[in-house]
């Protein structure tokens, strides 16, 4: 393993689930929280995102970086992997959040860099 | 990261091998051949789960060695027609890219079928993607994975 894909520690992370995949979002960049009928909607990047749970909180995660074969073949954007209870979860980058959890027409979406969105 | 483990159960010491070393694997109606020397380890089937919006080739995330990995479904990368549903599927965890920047990915696959020996010289190029080409092992043609062009970026 090549020294740039060595976990780095990070502290505090919101779980949450959506469409069964699970995410996990830095405490510190979870600008709100709320419930909207059974789903909650978190405030993160100034973009809005769709949630069917919130799992819990963790103090501490091993994140791993996308690796060149994932960013391959998904094109989304992420702050990296990691793994929770034997279960892989995907990191969201708080400052280009991905579109599997925003919510259409969420103020703060943001282009891909290529003016597409 | 998992320190390194024998390979398939072939008996075979590492010394044994040679770099015509290929393991063959059933993905959909075709068999694959990947170069042993790139195997890291053969599972049952891992549990996976999809990312959306990935691509077809992108089965999901799972976990091994306590790791994330990506595991990517190999009938689809070679374009194999879709085979019987597998009755024991597996998961080959293998290292993908340059050697000065490898990274490990879990190929999704049909089942593992033997250890044989594919001359690299015997091979007939392909038409490029991830597949180096075809050979013919025991009479029966084989397509020869590329897993140093599935890492990095394209």
């Amino acid at each position: 393993m090549s020294p740039a894909l060595h976990p780095v520690a990070q502290r505090g992370y919101l779980l949450v689930r959506r469409d069964g995949v699970l995410w996990g979002v830095e405490n510190g960049a979870v600008e709100g929280l709320s419930r909207h009928g059974a789903q909650f909607r978190l405030a993160v990047g100034g973009a809005e995102l769709g949630v069917d749970e919130v799992v819990g909180v963790v103090a501490e995660l091993a994140v791993w970086p996308l690796t060149g074969a994932l960013r391959r073949f998904w094109p989304d954007t992420a702050g990296g992997l990691a793994v929770h209870a034997e279960a892989p979860l995907v990191i969201v980058d708080p400052q280009r959040p991905p579109r599997a959890l925003r919510i259409a027409g969420s103020e703060g979406e943001m282009s891909d860099g290529e003016g597409r969105h | 990261m998992t320190t390194a483990e024998p390979l398939v159960g072939t008996g075979r010491r590492r010394g044994g091998l040679s770099a015509g070393s290929h393991l063959l694997v059933q993905a959909g109606e075709y068999v694959c051949a990947l170069p042993l020397r790139s195997v890291r380890r053969v599972l049952r089937a891992l549990t996976v789960h999809p990312l959306p919006g990935a691509t077809d080739e992108l089965k999901g995330l799972a976990e091994f060695g306590g790791e994330p990995l990506p595991v990517l479904e190999l009938s689809r990368l070679i374009g194999a027609p879709p085979g019987a549903k597998p009755a024991h599927p597996v998961t080959i965890v293998v290292w993908v890219g340059p050697q000065d920047a490898r990274e490990l990915v879990g190929l999704a696959a049909d089942a593992a079928l033997e250890v044989s020996e594919v001359q690299l010289t015997s091979v007939v190029a392909g038409e490029g993607g991830f597949v180096l080409g075809e050979a013919l092992v025991d009479g029966a043609v084989v397509r020869v994975v590329n897993l140093e062009a599935l890492g990095g970026d394209r």
